[in-house]
């Protein structure tokens, strides 16, 4: 094994394991924290095993295994990213409807 | 002058909100000051010389208080709402040129505007308003013209008056800086008329402080403007 590859199992173990102290103290579900477990375990046989992508690389024509996983996680990513970002800007526009409405309340007449 | 309203968004502006509110009060009597979540005094500096004061309990930034004072001055029968920075850089003494044209109701909206005055012009503009705040103000022109198709002399000028109409169609989404292009956006979109009129403005020590220093401002405001678009489906 290459040193690369005990080093990212050691940072996926640890990542496991956070989600699982997560779980623990019920900051997330049990239905989270195994879709989180399950694609952390995808990732670490991924880690142990890279030839396993070599066919699926070869099927949709990219020459490495190795590659078509970062093109994936780049997509992932930047999806991810978007979303947040639009949801981040919906969410201080509530907070916004929120104050709003707070400063008007103060001024009506009770 | 009773329908008129100024609303004035404050942010910790405690040295200098009393002040403006006094100024401000010499020509009319409706003066709102939306005190943004301030960390200091601006509440009760504004309250004591005489402002009616609404509070934002946590700060929402500069667009988010303009709407929350606008909304108020409507719901309290406003005819011709003005905006007014709380920072002291616009002369009080301008309004009447300002609200003029919309009494006699010849236009929606009158836009405050640092480059239309021809004594400014003649002056050495560099000496009244900063060279990189120059440049900026300038860009944001173009990209304005280029999204809206409005050619105007001055996007982020925070002096403007608004008649019940105009006031009533323009929503202002964006919490930050980027509201002054929102608003510009919105007068195209309603197909609302406006002009502008020269406004002079002095740049203290204090209000360059507080301002938009520097070119990261602007970046936020651009960021705010595209981001906005996404989750803009307006009616």
């Amino acid at each position: 094994m290459n040193p690369i590859q005990v080093i990212l199992l050691i940072a996926i173990a640890l990542i496991i394991r956070k989600t699982f102290q997560k779980y623990h103290r019920r900051v997330i579900t049990v239905r989270e924290f195994f879709l989180w477990t399950i694609f952390w375990g995808c990732a670490g046989l991924l880690v142990v095993f890279p030839n396993a992508t070599q066919r699926v690389a070869n099927f949709v024509g990219i020459g490495r295994g190795v590659d078509l996983v970062i093109y994936l996680a780049l997509l992932i990513l930047f999806s991810a990213l978007f979303y947040l970002i639009v949801r981040v800007e919906r969410i201080e526009r509530d907070i916004t409807k929120i104050v709003r409405e707070m400063a008007l309340e103060d001024k009506r007449p009770k | 002058m009773n329908q008129i309203f100024f609303v004035i968004p404050a942010y910790n502006e405690s040295f200098v909100i009393s002040s403006v509110v006094r100024a401000v009060q010499k020509l009319c009597s409706n003066i709102i000051v939306v005190d943004d979540g301030s960390d200091d005094d601006t509440f009760s500096e504004a309250k004591s010389a005489g402002a009616e004061v609404l509070r934002h309990i946590v700060n929402r930034g500069q667009g988010a208080a303009l709407a929350t004072g606008v909304l108020y001055s409507l719901s309290k029968g406003a005819e011709i709402i003005v905006t007014f920075d709380a920072d002291g850089q616009h002369d009080p003494s301008q309004i009447n040129e300002l609200i003029e044209p919309i009494l006699q109701k010849k236009t929606d909206v009158v836009l405050g505007s640092r480059f239309l005055d021809s004594k400014l012009k003649t002056q050495n503009l560099h000496n009244v308003i900063p060279f990189t705040r120059l440049i900026i103000l300038k860009l944001a022109l173009l990209h304005q013209w280029f999204f809206t198709g409005l050619k105007v002399t001055d996007t982020h000028c925070g002096l403007r008056a608004f008649s019940r109409k105009a006031a009533e169609k323009i929503t202002i989404t964006q919490d930050r800086m980027a509201h002054a292009s929102e608003i510009l956006e919105e007068i195209a979109r309603h197909r609302l008329s406006f002009i502008e009129v020269p406004v002079r403005v002095r740049y203290t020590a204090y209000s360059l402080e507080k301002g938009q220093r520097s070119l990261t401002g602007s970046i936020r405001i651009l960021y705010d403007f595209f981001v906005g678009r996404f989750l803009n489906v307006k009616r």
